[in-house]
């Protein structure tokens, strides 16, 4: 008797889990990309003027795989600040591709002063961002960085909660919509504090206008 | 002979049509997560050696068949809730895009089976083949890469500090070597990771096989780590030793390959000695 009992258990349980893997029950579909592109989402930013773009190789968008990017300098005036983002449209892709501790020390540079925080306010958000930030030094060259990994509508500083992050938001029917974002400013000569201060300047005029592309369903 | 021995429980029309029918729904349900798992392995040269690891876990198994002679097999409860459990995780993480618990689930239901056809005393006899199989599992990334960067900054501090015991000018920059006429980086593949998930697979075999004391058998995997630190050292130094004073590139080619199957080698070597101490510490 127990003996059907267990063998029929486990074939029912198999035979409903096959049929549901192999139903469309748990298929989502191809994510369709957005209509519009970062670049052209984020060619304007609120107080920041473009100045200049910098595209990725070709070996690197292999490498990376990015459904899309950003990378550009812009200016308020006073202060130059470097943003990067790395898009990808569904969570297939999420890795640790982007981690900077996997891509900084392998082209040379020096990493120091690493920290993660919860506390960079933008407005109009009633969440504070998550993020992490470290220098970077190669020869006399001192960059200050803030990044953070995007997984939908929520930050978070590592690669792993992301991962968790997006599989939360999957489960719970939202997009899937991930990007590693990274704010960076050379800091030689300057106080780490102020620099620190430009780019949370920068993240709050960036991210409303960020966030509303990532979230948006009908762009 | 007790009742209920190997030979009477599953040698019948019965239990042989059971564990068929139970092996074809397994393959049904879980075979998109094996053939996520075997393209990994075939397109990835830190888990090539997971090929060998579902053989190694059933010689295993075979090489105690006398002793299963000899048991009563039972069935389990535990082993149904265990295989239900991983049915319902596979689902969850199928809709939650988690790859690494899809294989999780795909080898536990394979043990919840095992356990329920079986019973727990033989299972816990065959724990360590049937846990085994647990390491076909890839690293995830994010943990890999979390691993693999500290690696790759010993490896390069070393080296270079190795580099200036012999008279080498070399300056490093995070994990760029600047030689006089060359700029070797040190990648990840030459972090140790590769070497340290082989070495801690073959590792456990060995203490598995050799060894009785659970503490020693820990200590011979915890061995890999230090020395699949020390052979990539030795890599990456031969490598700097082979640019500077003989102007020849091992960074890539044959002589990449040869060098890398020279150390594991040596890795081997180093493994097999601990495990000889160890035994002789057993004694």
């Amino acid at each position: 008797m127990k003996s059907k009992f267990v063998v029929l258990t486990i074939c029912l349980s198999l035979a409903a889990c096959g049929y549901l893997v192999h139903s469309e029950t748990l298929e989502h579909g191809e994510v369709a990309p957005k209509q519009v592109t970062l670049d052209e989402y984020l060619h304007t930013i609120p107080n920041w003027k473009n100045v200049q773009d910098h595209p990725l190789l070709d070996v690197i968008l292999e490498e990376l795989k990015l459904d899309d990017y950003i990378h550009r300098t812009f200016t308020n005036g006073e202060d130059m600040v470097r943003l990067y983002v790395g898009y990808y449209y569904s969570s297939k892709k999420v890795g640790a591709a982007h981690d900077p501790m996997v891509c900084f020390p392998g082209q040379g540079w020096e990493v120091n002063n690493r920290s993660q925080g919860s506390d960079l306010r933008v407005v109009g958000r009633e969440e504070s961002l998550s993020y992490s930030t470290m220098t970077v030094k190669l020869g006399e060259t001192i960059e200050l960085l803030v990044y953070w990994f995007q997984a939908y509508d929520q930050t978070t500083d590592n690669t792993f909660s992301q991962k968790m992050k997006l599989a939360g938001s999957k489960l719970m029917g939202n997009g899937e919509d991930n990007a590693f974002v990274r704010i960076s400013m050379p800091c030689s000569s300057r106080d780490l504090g102020e620099c620190k201060n430009i780019l949370f300047d920068f993240a709050g005029d960036f991210y409303p206008r960020f966030y509303d592309f990532v979230t948006s369903d009908s762009l | 002979m007790p009742s209920n021995t190997l030979s009477k429980t599953y040698l019948n029309p019965t239990a042989l049509l059971s564990i068929v029918a139970i092996a074809a729904l397994y393959i049904y349900a879980f075979f998109p997560v094996w053939r996520s798992l075997i393209n990994t392995w075939s397109n990835s040269e830190d888990y090539s050696h997971a090929f060998f690891i579902l053989p190694i876990s059933v010689y295993l198994i075979w090489a105690k068949k006398e002793e299963l002679a000899e048991m009563t097999f039972n069935r389990s409860v535990i082993g149904c809730l265990i295989v239900l459990f991983s049915c319902f995780l596979y689902l969850f993480a199928l809709a939650a895009g988690v790859t690494t618990i899809a294989s999780f689930s795909a080898i536990l239901c394979l043990v919840g089976a095992f356990l329920a056809i079986t019973g727990i005393r033989v299972s816990v006899k065959l724990m360590f083949p049937l846990l085994y199989l647990f390491l076909m599992i890839p690293i995830p990334s994010q943990l890999y890469f979390a691993a693999t960067t500290p690696l790759q900054l010993i490896v390069s501090k070393v080296t270079v500090s190795l580099a200036f015991l012999m008279d080498i000018p070399i300056y490093r920059e995070g994990n760029v070597l600047h030689l006089p006429e060359r700029t070797l980086q040190v990648v990840a593949a030459c972090s140790g990771m590769r070497s340290l998930i082989s070495l801690a697979t073959l590792s456990l075999l060995f203490g598995y096989l050799t060894l009785k004391s659970n503490t020693l058998r820990t200590i011979l995997v915890g061995l890999s780590l230090p020395v699949a630190i020390f052979i990539n050292i030795i890599r990456v130094s031969i490598m700097v030793l082979g640019f500077y004073y003989f102007d020849y590139d091992l960074t890539e080619g044959n002589p990449h390959t040869y060098l890398g199957m020279a150390v594991f080698a040596l890795a081997i070597a180093l493994m097999l000695l601990s495990q000889k101490i160890l035994t002789r510490i057993e004694r």
